[in-house]
């Protein structure tokens, strides 16, 4: 087996990708095959609990011979992941990330705050951004996503009626869109949002490179939301290449005489 | 002439209204897709029975689409809860249903003059035959035409 070629038997890992037991089956058959099934191994980390945090600092106390940087997409949802003494280190050690999923209702505002600031820049190869949330500090919010010169695709879904926690401030706005780094939003926008929507809507339209995003998936909730929205699929035309609206609404109590109880 | 006459229910039920419709029939405005000449495929997603922003926006579509080759309209699962008969004018009145009658016309227009497939969708599952009739009815010509899918 030693005498194999080592392209040929990274080919031979690769095939097994997405097969969890006979990669650690291999992963224990030599060295020489760690590297390669690590980067399938640990290509995606989700840390939605606070035993899966615990289990992974225990597994590998060390940030810096951890197979973070295998990772190419991490999933953050719960608040102690962001606010442990150590949390700058690990979330660091995940430098290779392109797909980050942040939020779920275990994150409270102040994990947010604390997230934004040690996700900023942690990796400069972020392509993908999804947040869902239930109270996200929204100039944050979109600080973060400015960070990242590659980033493509946005996703952002915020099903509850708790939303924004902090003010809209476009002056800080208008001065951070200045950055030369910023991202040219040419993949996909997806918006579920119950609050909010005119605001970040108005922030993208608003971006001095404009935006080209091929695909959008907008779903709104209240009329005002309705022009920015119109807005953002006129600006995103000449690009667009598939478009998913949903017409959603308040929900009020109406009698309508031709529904079945 | 026999006339059909039902008495028909009054509840107070919980549906959702449209302020996004409210919106736009007033302004009666809607996407703009003219310059989305890429557009390979499009979704609507229903809140309400009423259907015009639908209309007005496929109203944007012509020859210049090349690439668009299906149009989607997701439909909410309390359509099967509407009286079709004797007359769903009755059950969903009269401009709600006249908004209906143009989107099957349109929609037939696209699909006769551009071959851009049109298909109704839905994102939850049962009640076949109540979404089929009622369907038939909202969209007499796409169904004749067998253009209603009904994908799940």
């Amino acid at each position: 087996m030693s005498n194999l070629p080592q392209e040929l038997l990274d080919h031979i890992v690769d095939l097994l990708h997405g097969s969890q037991t006979p990669l650690r089956n291999c992963s224990l058959v030599s060295k020489s095959w760690v590297a390669r099934t690590r980067t399938h191994l640990f290509s995606e980390v989700h840390f939605q609990t606070t035993e899966n945090l615990e289990s992974w600092k225990k597994t590998f106390p060390d940030p810096s011979t951890s197979p973070a940087r295998y990772a190419k997409a991490l999933s953050v949802g719960h608040p102690r992941v962001v606010t442990g003494a150590d949390a700058g280190r690990w979330i660091a050690a995940f430098s290779r990330v392109e797909r980050l999923e942040l939020g779920g209702r275990e994150l409270n505002a102040r994990g947010w705050e604390v997230a934004f600031a040690l996700f900023h820049k942690f990796s400069p190869v972020v392509k993908s951004i999804r947040m869902r949330w239930s109270s996200l500090p929204f100039s944050r919010f979109l600080y973060i996503i400015l960070a990242f010169p590659l980033l493509e695709d946005v996703t952002m879904i915020n099903c509850h009626n708790e939303a924004l926690i902090d003010g809209d401030d476009f002056e800080w706005w208008s001065t951070l869109v200045q950055s030369p780094n910023i991202p040219t939003f040419a993949g996909s926008l997806e918006l579920l949002l119950r609050e909010g929507m005119g605001l970040i809507t108005d922030r993208f339209l608003s971006l001095p490179n404009g935006i080209r995003f091929r695909k959008l998936a907008l779903s709104w909730f209240r009329e005002e939301d309705v022009s920015s929205t119109m807005a953002l699929v006129e600006k995103c035309s000449p690009t667009l290449e598939s478009l998913d609206v949903s017409c959603n609404s308040c929900g009020t109590f109406t009698g309508h005489p031709g529904l079945h109880g | 002439m026999l006339v059909a006459t039902r008495v028909v229910r009054s509840l107070d039920i919980r549906v959702y209204t449209d302020n996004l419709l409210r919106f736009l029939g007033q302004s009666r405005s809607s996407f703009n897709l003219s310059k989305a000449t890429k557009l390979g495929d499009v979704v609507f997603r229903l809140g309400s029975l009423r259907v015009e922003w639908v209309t007005l926006a496929l109203q944007t579509v012509g020859h210049n689409h090349r690439d668009l080759r299906r149009i989607s309209i997701d439909v909410p699962s309390y359509l099967t809860r509407i009286h079709v008969d004797p007359d769903i004018r009755v059950a969903i009145g009269e401009g709600t249903f006249g908004q209906w009658s143009d989107l099957d016309y349109l929609l037939v227009h696209l699909w006769e003059s551009y071959s851009i497939r049109p298909s109704v969708i839905r994102t939850w599952t049962g009640r076949n035959k109540a979404i089929g009739d009622c369907i038939g009815f909202l969209l007499p010509e796409m169904m004749k035409r067998g253009m209603v899918d009904l994908d799940e």
